[in-house]
């Protein structure tokens, strides 16, 4: 039997991680669970912040069409203000700055843009780490006002990649659950 | 005993005598039966949801060809994935999922379609209101791992939203934070 083909009688037999199932109870001191809490949303904070400057870098690189520069500018909007909101919210939450958004040098990847699909791979890659990273908040963090801006900026870079999907000529919504990659 | 609010979620139950100062406790995190049930609770509206958005797109379909066609199918089967996603969620929670209603008495509330355009109006409006029940229900819920299901519909349901917005030659991303509460 083929690795592909256990994994596809896994899946039908409800045996893929399509549902994330409990994890086992394991004992940390409340100091660990707060900076694993804190360690987690600034994570989420970080990969909006890098989103924003990398996509800035992109809409301005000079290897987009007019048309595909338009949409970059739309999600440009659109992570900034996730930066934004999830910052406030961290401060909020947690009584600390967030941390600082990185500088273009910081972001290896954009030296590597030569052509407008490697700008969009960049994009929905970024994205896709985005939606990752706060998937994986959501088990850190139990607090409300954090997980109400982080569901919405999940929802939003969700849109972001239909988006990007299209202009790279891929299926819009290609799976039921939209977990991003890492 | 003592409550880590906020961190993780489920109760972070102390454990002094097995570690960590006074200041600082060892702690475990559990989810309690009581709390299981309340998970469980929000899972099966979560799933009726999901069962009456079936149904609507089994209505919307009837007015769709082509393309917008294909892309209704696609969009069925991911709620008859996410219908079977909060079936297993519930079950492992140790609770049974609650039987389906009669299909009317989720359909007799639904609009009358008259054209391809109001079919896809209101598989929006069906989408919609699913970005905003699983929006709601992300910090009700208090097992992480669910935390994470959620958010990964919640996420496809949006794109769902936008390949409509798109069919329906509109803005596919118009907001910076998808609610569910934006007018369809």
């Amino acid at each position: 039997m083929t690795r592909r083909r256990a994994l596809a009688l896994a899946a039908t037999a409800g045996l893929a991680p399509a549902l994330a199932r409990p994890r086992p109870a394991v004992a940390i001191t409340l100091d660990e669970l707060r900076r694993l809490e804190r360690e987690a949303v600034s994570a989420s904070v970080a990969v909006e912040q890098t989103a924003t400057v990398a996509l800035e870098a992109l809409a301005n690189g000079g290897v987009l069409d007019d048309r595909t520069t338009a949409t970059v500018r739309i999600l440009l909007d659109h992570v900034k203000e996730h930066a934004d909101g999830l910052a406030q919210a961290f401060h909020d939450a947690l009584g600390e700055d967030a941390p600082l958004a990185p500088k273009r040098t910081a972001i290896p990847e954009l030296a590597a843009v030569r052509s407008r699909e490697d700008a969009l791979r960049l994009a929905e890659h970024l994205l896709e780490r985005a939606i990752a990273t706060h998937l994986h908040t959501v088990t850190r963090t139990h607090k409300g006002e954090l997980l109400k801006v982080i569901a919405g900026t999940v929802g939003s870079d969700a849109q972001g990649l239909v988006l990007l999907r299209q202009l790279l000529g891929r299926p819009p919504v290609p799976l039921a659950f939209e977990r991003g990659r890492s | 005993m003592l409550a880590a609010a906020g961190a993780g979620g489920g109760v972070a139950t102390a454990l002094a005598s097995c570690g960590g100062g006074h200041d600082n406790p060892e702690v475990t995190q559990t989810v309690s039966p009581e709390q299981s049930r309340s998970d469980a609770a929000v899972m099966n509206a979560l799933l009726d949801l999901e069962r009456m958005a079936v149904l609507a797109y089994d209505a919307v379909l009837e007015h769709l060809t082509g393309a917008e066609r294909r892309l209704a199918m696609t969009l069925r089967e991911h709620e008859r994935e996410h219908q079977r996603a909060a079936e297993r969620a519930i079950r492992d929670l140790g609770a049974h999922p609650v039987p389906a209603r009669p299909d009317g008495s989720y359909t007799s509330g639904f609009p009358p379609l008259r054209s391809e355009r109001e079919a896809l109006r209101f598989a929006l409006d069906v989408e919609n209101t699913q970005v905003s029940a699983y929006g709601d229900s992300l910090g009700s819920l208090v097992t992480p791992e669910l935390r994470v299901t959620l958010l990964a519909i919640l996420g496809a349901e949006a794109e769902h939203m936008s390949a409509i917005l798109g069919r329906l030659h509109e803005p596919q991303a118009g907001r910076a934070f998808v609610t569910g509460n934006a007018p369809t």
